[in-house]
């Protein structure tokens, strides 16, 4: 009798476990909808929400109004102005924050996040050689140059990290401090290029670092979609594997996984993910650090769920303090990235006074 | 002879004679509007086929000439006027017009040398950035009301820039524009903005919407002339640009022809420093403005700027200690800033930075208001170098033609250039 009871209550718990998980990814897709819709009727122009609705829709069937009319300049505003700066922002904050929840399963360390292996610096390195050199890995030496040399730049410190942790088979604590080295030295270089820099280069590369969702178009969308996309796809085949990484590198070993193969892998992976996106909005931090933690309090830290909760989380997250950016001094807006420092570390404060050590 | 008929006869001829050359000097005047000789392509649109300062017939013959082959080419870029690589009957049509200055896309280039399109002509502009609203000033489109909008820190002088004070703000910053704010002003024809990456980084987003961006200078040095003349072209102010370009060319005549007087003997030696603590270098526009004065600028280092910070020495040595040190700041053009405490401490800070270098202890170190244009800038380190030779207020004589016939709002209150100072030094405050 008490065993079927204990099962009982079992089952109940554990269908409340998973009611829950879909109550909160449900929650979660809704308010990125709402978000979303609600950013597209933000702005100097007043679009209503049906004017909104109205101009996905003539996208959709390709009935897109003159632009020599008031509902061609709104169909405009909404499709050219309003909508990139959503979509990027979904990507970005989902992005960031599933690198955030591989990072900290991966080198089992929770204050890790995508910019741990020095990528922030690294692009901040390129953007300066874009902007004092006039150095650019692509042909173009405009704002396309500066976003590659972010990109590549960013890239060079997780390679040197790779390559080092692959020959001389380090820790995960030893990967990180590498990644604090490699954030110093590109600092260092940055700062020994700027330092000769005039008002408008320091200006602008300064600017860049905030991190911000102005200026955004579509064209910066495709390569920061494709590479998150196939990243998370990655990552989520590797789930389960990654799962395997958190019950230490002995025991990972013990059932037939290659521990510090697989963190060079996913360190590589999400790497790219973040350069992608760094490369072209700047550094936004707090969401890779905090939406993971957030996510695990109530998904758990089965990463099978929590890499595809965070990237929800992360998306409404970044939705949010964008809105919050250009409603807290409306018409003006301030940078997101700044905006998501103030909600960003109070939080996480809060978690640090809050945590329950048994999700790890 | 009847005396009477005689008399009346000689009225005559003296009233004709006296009204014959009335006509022969006004008309004298008329043809003595002045006429620049430059030909190094001023005007940087594509139609100006000979290269100088104008839009006329002399571009029609001369691409008549290049047609018929008794000319090249290759000297003469500006005359390939739709610039698809050859100079026919095409470009002559498009010349036409744009000699009758008729509406129509014209090929230009910006500042960052890339051909561009604009449609002519720009009536309602929007500018972003400070030195793009200065040069909106100077050919007189804020007068005429074709800016529409300008970036908040353009107010950033509320004296210097009281004329688009009232103006709507397109955005916080000095580098961004909002669209929907711009689209909210309605109808803008083109963004003037400067030439850097950093400025108007959703300019993509504006040209899909069918306004044009115009990309101006960002050089400190001279070539503001030819973004004045080009830009006065664009707008239609083409009268004033060409006013703008005779005040720059009569300062450089008198500059080059007065550089002879400083020999090896009286040459000075000089220093030029911008922001807070760095000193220009060759590449460097301030550079060039002080060799043309015939100064001597102690600069060797191939790089814009380099920086001197607390406890530094290498600006100490000998080779680097120069009769003058010139700092270019920007500050107010406002009478009653002028020896205000701010001004005061706004100087010492400065002059704090180079406190330690013999030129400072020996009282020779000069702040420079760097709001002022190149020509006037130059005109003010002449007189500052060589008083003796170009004249100890010939930059105030240059700075006030400039306020009464390029700042409108400023020679609307009969603005003095001599009340309130552009050079400090440190007898400015002593006084």
């Amino acid at each position: 009798m008490s065993i079927d009871a204990g099962s009982a209550d079992l089952k109940e718990e554990y269908h409340r476990y998973i009611l829950r998980k879909i109550l909160f990814i449900s929650v979660l897709l809704a308010l990125i909808v709402f978000l979303s819709l609600f950013a597209l009727t933000l702005g100097g122009r007043e679009i209503t929400f049906v004017q909104a609705a109205g101009a996905l829709w003539n996208h959709i069937t390709g009935n897109i109004p003159s632009l020599a009319t008031p509902e061609g300049i709104d169909d405009y505003t909404v499709w050219e102005v309003r909508l990139p700066r959503v979509a990027i922002g979904i990507v970005a904050g989902a992005g960031l924050a599933i690198g955030g929840a591989a990072m900290q399963s991966a080198v089992k360390n929770p204050l890790a996040d995508p910019y741990t292996t020095g990528i922030s610096s690294g692009a901040v390195f390129g953007v300066a050689v874009a902007l004092v050199l006039g150095f650019s890995v692509s042909s173009n030496t405009g704002n396309y140059g500066i976003v590659m040399n972010a990109f590549i730049f960013g890239m060079i410190p997780v390679a040197v990290i790779s390559v080092l942790a692959k020959f001389t088979h380090s820790s995960p604590a030893t990967m990180i401090l590498a990644g604090v080295a490699m954030s110093y030295l590109f600092n260092a270089f940055s700062t020994l290029l700027l330092v000769a820099a005039n008002t408008e280069t320091l200006q602008a590369a300064y600017l860049w670092q905030i991190g911000t969702l102005e200026n955004v178009n579509w064209g910066d969308f495709p390569l920061m979609c494709i590479v998150t996309i196939a990243g998370t796809a990655v990552l989520m085949l590797l789930s389960s594997k990654i799962n395997l990484l958190t019950i230490g590198d002995a025991s990972a070993k013990s059932l037939g996984l290659d521990p510090e193969t697989l963190r060079i892998v996913i360190l590589i992976i999400l790497s790219v993910m973040t350069a992608s996106i760094v490369g072209f909005i700047g550094i936004i931090g707090f969401i890779g650090l905090v939406s993971p933690h957030i996510v695990r309090l109530i998904m758990g830290a089965d990463n099978r769920y929590l890499i595809p909760a965070s990237a929800l989380f992360g998306a409404a997250f970044l939705l949010i303090a964008d809105l919050i950016s250009r409603l807290i001094i409306y018409p003006g807006s301030i940078a997101v990235g700044v905006t998501m420092s103030f909600i960003g570390a109070p939080i996480f404060l809060f978690l640090i006074i809050r945590t329950r050590k048994e999700v790890w | 002879m009847n005396v009477k008929v005689l008399a009346i006869v000689a009225v005559v001829i003296v009233v004709a004679a006296g009204g014959g050359a009335a006509i022969l000097l006004m008309k004298d005047d008329g043809d003595s509007k002045y006429r620049s000789s430059d030909l190094s392509g001023r005007l940087a649109v594509f139609g100006n086929a000979n290269n100088d300062d104008y839009l006329d017939d002399e571009d029609l013959e001369l691409v008549g000439k290049i047609i018929a082959g008794t000319e090249d080419k290759a000297k003469y870029p500006f005359a390939d006027a739709n610039n698809d690589g050859n100079v026919n009957d095409a470009d002559r049509e498009i010349i036409q017009k744009m000699i009758n200055r008729e509406e129509m896309d014209i090929k230009y280039l910006n500042g960052n040398k890339e051909v561009k399109t604009v449609g002519y002509p720009i009536k309602r502009a929007v500018v972003v950035g400070t030195n793009a609203t200065m040069t909106m000033q100077a050919i007189g489109a804020v007068t005429a009301k074709k800016i529409v909008g300008v970036t908040g820190e353009a107010s950033k002088d509320t004296y210097l820039f009281s004329d688009v004070m009232d103006l709507p703000k397109v955005s916080t910053s000095i580098i961004a524009a909002d669209f929907d704010k711009v689209q909210e002003i309605g109808n803008v024809d083109a963004i003037i903005t400067m030439a850097s990456a950093s400025y108007l980084k959703n300019e993509a987003t504006f040209t899909g919407a069918g306004i044009d961006v115009v990309r101006i200078s960002s050089s400190d040095g001279l070539e503001a002339v030819s973004v004045a003349l080009t830009m006065g072209y664009l707008f239609q102010l083409e009268d004033r640009a060409n006013d703008y370009a005779k005040l720059c060319d009569d300062v450089l005549s008198y500059i080059s022809d007065k550089v002879k007087n400083v020999t090896t003997e009286n040459q000075k030696s000089i220093l030029c420093m911008t922001m807070t603590n760095y000193v220009s270098g060759i590449p460097s526009d301030y550079y060039e403005l002080t060799v043309m004065v015939g100064g001597k600028n102690l600069a060797d280092w191939n790089t814009t700027t380099q920086r001197f910070n607390a406890g530094d020495e290498w600006l100490l040595v000998d080779k680097y200690h120069a009769d003058v040190m010139l700092h270019y700041h920007q500050y107010s053009y406002s009478p009653d800033y002028y020896k205000s405490t701010e001004q005061k401490a706004m100087y010492e800070e400065y002059q704090g930075y180079f406190a330690k270098t013999q030129t400072v202890k020996d009282g020779h170190y000069c702040l420079m208001n760097s709001n002022m244009p190149a020509i006037v800038r130059l005109a003010y380190t002449a007189s500052i170098l060589y008083p003796d030779i170009y004249g100890a207020d010939y930059g105030d004589e240059i700075h006030q033609k400039y306020v009464d016939g390029f700042l409108d709002n400023l020679s609307s209150i009969n603005y003095d250039v001599t009340k309130v100072k552009f050079i400090l030094t440190d007898d400015v405050f002593k006084s």
